[in-house]
């Protein structure tokens, strides 16, 4: 390698290129902590491969890649187990080599070699490498990374179901409220492509996952971070309001327990809050198909409810259709309110 | 009290609002505000914090969190301000940033002499400035705000390109964005913060803010300068240099000041940022009129002065008048903002912007066609005065065809010019609202034409009365 400056250039073949990263990779672990010379060398030979990898996958900015390449290399990748390679090895790469992983990283997951998806097919067959991945949030320096890496697997349905069964699901609830803003958005980014890609998957996760996924979801739409409340709240509605939902939702709004947290919600300091918790409430209340448990509460607040939904204006554009929704929903309240049955 | 500076990037700065004092505020946007604050922690070590009400602005919202340009993947540059940290705090994102003391390039400007500043000065500014966005697009970044008020400057003189991702991501819904997600991660199948490309529109309208900021820079420059803004400002994207090539520009070439001169000519004396401050609301408050539209308008001003420049209609040292230099800058943070605020939709926030800058556009066509209508009439007027002095006036008639000519055409050339900025400002005008523009300057063109013709008339009655007139002398 050392006379590698002499050699007259001659451009790397795929198979050649994935070799050339599997071996450096793989060099990284021969050296222990007290040669720090040899390992930054090490290092540094990581980093030409993969500048070598990107440009063999997107070009240079003066040459175009070439598709035949792009889709051999892929190929060569995933048979050579690059790619757990890689993502083992991310925790200890520098930036820029992890910029360069990121940026061929969701090239590759697109390489589709005789229809197959060959890095995709690859990760199903070792979907720990996905654990490992959203494990990675804990870890400052890589999480966005990571957390890009991760969304680019989630476009893909098989990988996405994996994540969504996962025991790391349950991670994100924590990784949302980190106290560092940016793994934090960066983190409920990936949550939310979780829960509204492949909305007919979730469909199928929550049924089975009902009153799991409802309690932590319930701790988000509490919590006492301000941005915590005002996204979960936001992306609940998104999800929850699907077409593929609509069981889900039938089912949330017999709850008296999360009506309880609209309630609250509605009676947030922000306003920002209290609109979009207003877009939940509304379906509680117009549901036809009220339990009596539900009836009964808003009988008994109905006259703080109407004061306060009085008090709320929507904004906008918006604000004709919300006046209107706000004028049926308060009639509604007030017709419960004076239901006979409940005052028992 | 230290002032915390690159040389320990690894300080790990605290992540809750109590470890801050804050000291004072020194700045203000519709949404944000900036303070300079000792963090407790560390040494009390003097930092800035911008602190965004997220309650406030909708679009600002959306785009902070689940935004995918985070400041801290950057790695750090001498020329980029990289924020320590950021966290939330009520319903308020606060982001921690080094505290750079000589301030930003905006309240340099305001606070200098009358004058302006000197253009040497501006050079190494610009330079630097240019040197972090060619690293920035080098990365496949776009800054997308580019404004003096993001070019800040600490007690040494060095310069700093603030605001990368962090109020740029109130940009984002902006259509720079959008067509560089569309067109770039359809091309390469790359996330839009990762696109690879030197060539892209997106890159270039980073330039073109570059370009405006120069301009507003300062009141007195040279020819060289002159060149340089001209070539940011160019109407077609393509043909904008690259930050990379611009840099090579002889403008930049030939400067070679250091930041030691900065701090010793143009920091030195200078109020303190808080000061500054406090002098730029005293003024905010007398009621300086900050209409939301300013920022379009002094666009406008700004590009009519451009375009007299890339057409060579500028002499050297020539003196704008620049209204207030803070101005546009000013006007321009508060904009961003406040159109997103308050809509939920973003196509509606870009509808009504549209509209605004479509209304402006059309206002600006007819004042032309009005003073194209007006040059006719004279035109005919000259036409139809007898004959007496026609030897003497047969040179001022032709004179004043080649200048009504000119002017014709320039004009022209600033409507399209017009109609470029718009285009840039927001690809997704209107199809029908673009459609009327286009006519409008179709209208325009065969008026110029006509008027053309008519000079073309002019003249061969010109040469005939003269004609006649040499008869007669004979």
């Amino acid at each position: 390698m050392s006379f590698s400056f002499f050699k007259p250039s001659r451009p790397k073949t795929p198979p050649e290129v994935a070799k050339a990263i599997k071996d450096s990779l793989n060099a990284l672990d021969t050296k222990t902590v007290a040669e720090v010379k040899a390992l930054e060398k090490a290092m540094e030979e990581v980093e030409k491969n993969f500048v070598t990898m990107r440009c063999m996958l997107s070009g240079d900015g003066e040459v175009e890649p070439n598709v035949e390449q792009v889709s051999q290399l892929a190929l060569e990748i995933s048979k050579e187990d690059v790619i757990s390679l890689v993502v083992h090895k991310l925790p200890i790469l520098g930036w820029e080599a992890r910029k360069d992983l990121v940026h061929c990283w969701s090239i590759l997951l697109k390489q589709q070699v005789d229809s197959k998806y060959c890095c995709v097919e690859y990760i199903e067959k070792h979907l720990e490498l996905l654990d490992f991945l959203v494990v990675c949030y804990d870890n400052k320096e890589i999480a966005l990374n990571c957390g890009n890496m991760l969304r680019e697997c989630i476009k893909f349905p098989s990988l996405a179901q994996y994540i969504l069964n996962s025991a790391s699901f349950v991670l994100f609830f924590k990784f949302v409220e980190l106290p560092n803003f940016d793994v934090a958005s960066d983190a409920f980014s990936t949550f939310k492509d979780i829960l509204t890609k492949h909305a007919s998957l979730v469909a199928e996760y929550l049924t089975g996952h009902y009153d799991e996924f409802f309690d932590l979801y319930e701790k988000l739409l509490t919590s006492s971070n301000y941005v915590t409340r005002r996204q979960s709240l936001k992306l609940l509605s998104d999800f929850l309001l699907e077409a593929p939902n609509v069981q889900i939702m039938k089912r949330y709004i017999l709850e008296v327990r999360y009506l309880k947290i609209m309630m609250t919600l509605l009676r947030d300091s922000s306003k920002n809050i209290q609109i979009s918790a207003f877009h939940i409430f509304k379906v509680f209340v117009a549901n036809p198909n009220k339990p009596r448990e539900i009836k009964i509460i808003l009988a008994k607040n109905h006259e703080k409810l109407l004061e306060l939904l009085n008090s709320l204006s929507g904004k906008g554009a918006e604000d004709e259709q919300f006046e209107e929704e706000k004028e049926l929903i308060i009639k509604e309240i007030e017709k419960v309110s004076r239901l006979q049955s409940l005052k028992s | 009290m230290e002032y915390e500076q690159e040389e320990h990037p690894k300080l790990q700065f605290p992540l809750d609002s109590n470890s801050y004092n804050i000291i004072a505020e020194i700045g203000a946007g519709v949404c944000s505000k900036v303070y300079t604050a000792q963090c407790l922690p560390i040494n009390s070590n003097v930092v800035a914090i911008k602190s965004i009400d997220l309650d406030q602005s909708n679009a600002g919202f959306r785009n902070l969190v689940g935004r995918e340009t985070n400041t801290s993947s950057l790695p750090s540059h001498p020329n980029i301000l990289n924020p320590h940290c950021s966290f939330t705090a009520g319903n308020r994102i606060w982001v921690v940033m080094p505290f750079m003391s000589g301030g930003s390039l905006e309240s340099i400007i305001s606070s200098s002499s009358p004058n302006g500043i000197q253009e040497q000065c501006i050079a190494i500014i610009l330079k630097e400035t240019l040197t972090a966005l060619s690293y920035l697009h080098s990365h496949g970044y776009l800054h997308r705000d580019i404004k003096a008020s993001n070019i800040l400057l600490d007690d040494n003189g060095r310069v700093k390109l603030a605001d990368f991702g962090v109020s740029s991501s109130f940009y984002a819904s902006s259509s720079v964005y959008r067509l560089g997600s569309s067109t770039f991660s359809s091309q390469y199948g790359t996330a839009p913060e990762v696109i690879h490309s030197h060539k892209g529109y997106s890159f270039k309208a980073d330039i073109w803010y570059f370009g405006i900021t120069a301009l507003v820079s300062t009141k007195k420059f040279s020819e060289t300068f002159q060149d340089m803004a001209a070539s940011c400002l160019h109407k077609d994207p393509a043909n904008r240099p690259s930050a990379d090539k611009l840099l090579k520009h002889p403008f930049f070439e030939s400067c070679n000041g250091t930041s030691k001169f900065l701090a010793e000519n143009l920091l030195r004396g200078l109020p303190s940022v808080e000061e500054r401050f406090r002098a730029a609301s005293k003024i905010l408050e007398k009621g300086v009129d900050c209409d939301p539209n300013g920022d379009w308008a002094s666009g406008l001003l700004l590009n009519h002065r451009m375009s007299s420049i890339i057409e060579g209609n500028g002499n050297e040292d020539e003196e704008f008048e620049v209204h207030d230099p803070v101005f546009p800058v000013e006007s321009t943070q508060a904009v961003i903002p406040c159109d997103d605020d308050g809509e939920e939709q973003q196509p509606a926030a870009g509808g009504r912007g549209n509209e605004v800058n479509a209304e402006t556009m059309v206002n600006q066509l007819m004042a032309l066609k009005t003073s194209l209508d007006d040059q006719k009439e004279k035109l005919n007027k000259i036409i139809n005065q007898p004959g007496a002095e026609t030897i003497d006036r047969e040179d001022e008639l032709e004179k004043e065809n080649v200048r009504l000519r000119l002017e014709l055409e320039r004009e022209r050339e600033h409507n399209l010019n017009l109609i470029q900025v718009i285009n840039e400002e927001d690809p997704l005008l209107h199809q029908n609202e673009r459609l009327r523009l286009e006519l409008k300057n179709e209208k325009l063109r065969l008026e110029n034409e006509k008027l053309r013709l008519e000079l073309e008339k002019l003249k061969m009655h010109i040469s005939a009365t003269s004609n006649t007139t040499t008869d007669d002398n004979n």
